[in-house]
C-alpha cells in the first residue's frame, strides 16, 4: 500500500511551508488580510456569475463581447484558486519535498530541472494547436451559448484536471508515457490498445486539419502564395540556424517573421497580376495533393531544414496573434450578433449535422477537453519539472489559457452577422452552389444576408468569393480581421489582416501536420520493429521512406475523400476527429482513475471518474449516431444506403456513377473507423472497470507503480 | 533671487514628498527589470540560450572533453525534440 504524505502545501487553511513567516504577522493583521482575501474572491465569483448571467439570459439585444471575457476569466480564476488547489492538496497530495525525475535523473538532455515559468511556456507552446480556434468557430452554428458554456465548464472540471493529473502520474513514474502507464497500472491489453488508438487518432486528426487548410486556400491566390512562401522562408531560417548562426533561434525567428509579414503584404500584388494569380489559384484537389507531398517531404527531410524553423515561426506568430486578439477584443469591445441559441440545436445544422448533445461537445473538443494533451503531459514536461507542486500551474493553468483561446475564437466567429457566418461556412451541397441560391437559402432560415453583401465582403478582404468555405478558418479570419482593423488600419487594411489571419491558421496547421506525420512515422517504425528489425531503425532511409509514405497515405486518403465530399467533408471528418480526440481523453481519465483508486483516494475518485463517465456518454452516443443514425447527413451507413438507392433507381447520371460508388465506399470506411475507435476504447474502459472491481473487492493488491520517495536536495523556495 | 511660482511649488512638493524626485529613475529601473525578465523568459522558452546553458553546465561538471560544437548541439537538440509528440491539435 502506498504511504501518503499529506503535506497540503496549497490550501491556505492548512499549515503551509510559509507558516513561520505568517506567524510573525500580528494576529490582527492576519485577520484583516484574510478578510480582504475573502472579499476579493467573493468579488471575483460575483463578477463571474454576472458575466455568465449576462451571456446566458440576455435575449433581446446584441450583447457585448466583454461579458464573455469577464465570465470566462472569473470562472478560470475561481477554478484555479479553489478546484485545482483542492485537487493538488487533497486528491493528489502533491509533495513539495519529494524529488522529481528532473532532479533525480538529471542528464542535461531529457531530464533537466526547469524554471516553472519557462516550463509553462514550453508546455503551453506544445499543447496550443489549431483545434481551439476551429472547434468553437464550427460549434457557433448552435449559437454562442452552448459552446461558450462547454468551453468554460469542460476546461475547469475536465480538460485541466486531465492534463494536471496525467502530468502528476507521469512525474511519479519517471516521466512514463500514457501507454506505459496504462500497461503497468491497468493491464497489458489496455496498454497495447492505447498505443494503437493514439496512432489511429493522429491520422484522423491530421486529415481533418489538412482539410481546413484546403478549404481556406482553394481559389485564393493571395492566401496560397503567402503560405507557399513560408516554405522557402522556413528553409532559409533552417540554414541560418544550422550553418550561419547555430542555435540563434530568436534572430532567425525575427528574420522569418519579417519575411512572412512581407509575404502577406506581397500577396495582394500576386493576386492583382493575372499571370501570377493564375499560377497560385489552385483547386481543392490540387491543394490536397500539394499538402500531401509537403507532409511527406517534411517527415523524410532532416528536421533542422524545414520542421524546426517552421515550428519556431508558428509558435511565435500564434503567441503574438493570441495577445493581439485579446487586446483587440478588449479595445474594440465588439457586439456579438449571433443569437444565444439558433434553430440548428435540433440537429439540422448546415456545417455539420447532429444535435447539441453530443455534437457540440465533440466539435469543440480541444478547447475544453483534449485527449491529445495527455501525450504532452506524459512526454517532455514531467521530465523537466523541478517540483511536484509546479504541476498545478503548468498542467491546470496552461489548459485554462488554451480554453481562453477557444473563447476568443468563439467571440471572433460570433461578431459576424449570422447570415454572413452561415454563408461562409455552409457547403454548396446544402445551401446551393450559386451566390443567389446560397444567400436565399440562408435568409429563409431567418439569417438575412444578400449576395451583394457577400460579394462586397469578399472584395474588401481581397478574395474572389467567401461562399462555401466550410472549415471555420475563413469565417474566423473575417471575424479577426474585423476586430484587428477596427483597432488598427480601418477598412483599408481589412484585406491584409484577413490574409494575415488565414496565413497564421494555415501555418499553424501545417506545423501540426508535419510534426504529427513525423511522430506518427516514429510510432509506426516502433510498431513495425517488432516484426522486422531494419524497419524499426529510425535512421535507415528505406524505412523512413516506407513508413512516411504509409502515414501520409493514410491521412492523405481521408483528406482526399473530404475534399471530394459534396457535403463539405467537414461534416464527416471533424466529428470523426472530435470523437477520436475525446476517446483518447477517456482513456487518459480512466487510467488516472485506476491510479487514484490504487492511491487509496476512493472518496475523491469522482474528480476523474465524473469527466470520464461524461466523455464515455458523449463519445459513445456520437459514435453510435455517426454509424447508425437513419438521417443520411448524420449516419454514415444511412448516407451510403441513400446513395445506393439513388444508384439502383438510376437517378445518378452515368458520368457520376464511379464517383458515387467511391462515396459509398468512403461512408462504409468512415463507419468502420468509428466503430473500431469506439470498440478500442470500450476495451480499455471495460478492462479498467474489471481492475477496479478486483481492486475494490481486494482480489488484487493495489500495486502502485510509483517510484519510491526521495527527499529533494533543492533549497526551499527554489 | 526670487523663486518663480513653479519653483516654490516644486520645493514644497520636495519637502512634503522627498522621494518624488527619484520617481522617474525608479520607474525606469522597474521597467528595465520587467523587460529583462521577459527577455530572459523568451530566450529560455525558445531555446535561444540552450547552448550557453549547456556550456555552463559542462564547465560546472568539469566535463571539458567531448564538448559538442554549437552546430552539432543544435542539430541533436531539434532532432530529439521532434521525435516525440511536440505539438497538439
Amino acid at each position: 500500500m502506498n504511504v501518503r504524505q499529506p503535506t497540503d502545501t496549497i490550501l491556505p487553511t492548512t499549515p503551509t511551508f510559509q507558516d513561520h513567516r505568517r506567524a510573525e504577522v500580528e494576529p490582527g493583521q492576519h485577520t484583516v488580510r484574510k478578510l480582504l482575501s475573502i472579499l476579493l474572491w467573493v468579488g471575483i465569483a460575483l463578477a463571474g456569475a454576472a458575466g455568465l448571467g449576462a451571456i446566458a439570459l440576455e435575449r433581446a439585444e446584441p450583447i457585448n463581447a466583454t461579458w464573455f471575457i469577464v465570465a470566462a476569466v472569473c470562472c478560470y480564476l475561481v477554478g484555479y484558486r479553489f478546484y485545482s488547489a483542492f485537487v493538488a492538496a487533497r486528491v493528489l497530495a502533491l509533495d513539495e519535498s519529494r524529488a522529481t525525475p528532473a532532479e533525480r535523473l538529471e542528464d542535461g538532455r531529457d531530464f533537466v530541472p526547469t524554471n516553472k515559468w519557462v516550463l509553462m511556456g514550453h508546455h503551453f507552446a506544445a499543447i496550443a494547436g489549431p483545434g481551439p480556434l476551429i472547434g468553437p468557430t464550427l460549434a457557433a452554428q448552435f449559437g454562442y451559448l452552448p459552446g461558450t458554456l462547454w468551453l468554460i465548464v469542460g476546461a475547469v472540471l475536465g480538460g485541466c484536471v486531465q492534463d494536471f493529473i496525467v502530468l502528476f502520474g507521469s512525474i511519479r513514474r519517471n516521466g512514463k508515457s500514457l501507454g506505459q502507464m496504462a500497461r503497468e497500472e491497468v493491464s497489458k491489453l489496455s496498454g497495447m490498445v492505447a498505443l494503437f488508438a493514439v496512432l489511429a487518432i493522429m491520422i484522423i486528426l491530421l486529415a481533418a486539419v489538412a482539410l481546413v487548410v484546403v478549404n481556406a486556400l482553394k481559389a485564393s491566390p493571395w492566401g496560397t502564395f503567402t503560405l507557399a512562401m513560408t516554405i522557402p522562408i522556413a528553409v532559409l531560417m533552417g540554414l541560418y540556424l544550422r550553418f550561419w548562426r547555430p542555435g540563434r533561434v530568436l534572430e532567425a525567428t525575427a528574420i522569418g517573421v519579417a519575411l512572412v509579414v512581407f509575404a502577406v503584404v506581397a500577396g495582394q500584388w500576386v493576386a492583382a497580376s493575372p499571370s501570377w494569380s493564375a499560377a497560385f489559384t489552385l483547386s481543392g484537389t490540387a491543394l490536397a495533393l500539394a499538402i500531401i507531398i509537403y507532409g511527406f517531404a517534411a517527415s523524410a527531410l532532416p528536421v533542422w531544414l524545414l520542421l524546426a524553423p517552421r515550428d519556431y515561426l508558428s509558435a511565435f506568430i500564434k503567441l503574438g496573434v493570441v495577445f493581439i486578439l485579446a487586446g483587440g477584443i478588449l479595445f474594440v469591445r465588439p457586439e456579438v450578433h449571433m443569437p444565444a441559441l439558433t434553430r440548428f440545436a435540433d440537429g439540422t445544422g448546415p456545417i455539420f449535422a447532429g444535435g447539441i448533445f453530443p455534437f457540440c461537445f465533440i466539435t469543440i473538443a480541444c478547447g475544453a477537453v483534449s485527449g491529445f494533451h495527455s501525450l504532452i503531459s506524459s512526454g517532455t514536461t514531467p521530465k523537466m519539472i523541478t517540483r511536484e507542486t509546479h504541476a498545478r500551474m503548468i498542467g491546470y493553468g496552461s489548459m485554462l489559457l488554451e480554453s481562453f483561446v477557444g473563447i476568443m475564437a468563439m467571440i471572433a466567429a460570433c461578431v459576424l452577422q449570422p447570415g454572413v457566418y452561415f454563408a461562409i461556412n455552409s457547403p454548396a451541397g446544402v445551401v446551393g452552389a450559386t451566390a443567389e441560391a446560397a444567400t436565399a437559402t440562408i435568409s429563409s432560415w431567418g439569417f438575412p444576408v444578400s449576395a451583394a453583401t457577400m460579394e462586397n465582403l469578399a472584395r474588401l478582404v481581397g478574395e474572389e468569393t467567401l461562399l462555401n468555405r466550410a472549415g471555420g478558418a475563413p469565417s474566423l479570419a473575417v471575424g479577426m480581421a474585423q476586430i484587428f482593423s477596427n483597432t488598427l488600419g480601418g477598412e483599408a487594411l481589412l484585406a491584409v489582416w484577413y490574409h494575415f489571419a488565414i496565413m497564421f491558421e494555415a501555418l499553424f496547421i501545417l506545423t501540426v501536420l508535419d510534426a504529427g506525420t513525423r511522430v506518427g512515422r516514429f510510432m509506426l517504425q516502433d510498431l513495425l520493429g517488432h516484426f522486422s528489425k531494419p524497419l524499426g531503425r529510425t535512421g535507415w532511409y528505406p524505412s523512413i521512406l516506407i513508413t512516411s509514405a504509409l502515414i501520409v497515405g493514410a491521412w492523405g486518403h481521408f483528406l482526399y475523400q473530404g475534399v471530394k465530399d459534396p457535403l463539405g467533408g467537414i461534416n464527416s471528418l471533424w466529428p470523426l476527429f472530435g470523437i477520436a480526440n475525446q476517446l483518447l481523453a477517456t482513456v487518459a481519465l480512466v487510467v488516472m482513475t485506476t491510479i487514484l483508486i490504487k492511491m487509496d483516494t476512493l472518496r475523491y475518485v469522482w474528480v476523474t471518474l465524473a469527466p470520464a463517465v461524461w466523455l464515455v456518454a458523449v463519445t459513445m452516443t456520437a459514435s453510435f449516431q455517426k454509424i447508425f443514425s437513419p438521417l443520411p447527413r448524420v449516419g454514415f451507413l444511412a448516407h451510403a444506403r441513400e446513395l445506393s438507392q439513388q444508384l439502383a433507381s438510376g437517378l445518378i447520371p452515368a458520368a457520376q456513377v464511379a464517383e458515387t460508388q467511391r462515396l459509398i465506399l468512403n461512408d462504409q470506411l468512415n463507419a468502420g473507423v468509428t466503430a473500431l475507435l469506439a470498440s478500442l476504447v470500450l476495451i480499455v474502459v471495460g478492462s479498467a472497470a474489471w481492475e477496479w472491481l478486483r481492486l475494490l473487492s481486494g482480489q488484487r493488491v493495489a500495486d502502485l507503480q510509483e517510484t519510491p520517495y526521495v527527499a529533494t536536495q533543492f533549497a526551499e523556495g527554489d | 533671487m526670487r523663486k518663480t511660482k513653479l519653483e516654490t511649488r516644486n520645493s514644497k512638493l520636495g519637502a512634503d514628498w522627498p522621494w518624488i524626485g527619484s520617481l522617474p529613475l525608479f520607474a525606469f529601473r522597474v521597467s528595465l527589470f520587467v523587460f529583462s525578465r521577459v527577455w530572459h523568459w523568451i530566450r529560455d522558452v525558445s531555446g535561444d540560450n540552450a547552448y550557453e546553458l549547456y556550456l555552463q553546465r559542462q564547465r560546472e561538471e568539469d566535463a571539458g572533453d567531448g564538448l559538442l560544437s554549437a552546430e552539432e548541439f543544435y542539430r541533436r537538440r531539434v532532432e530529439r525534440k521532434y521525435s516525440r509528440p511536440s505539438r497538439c491539435c
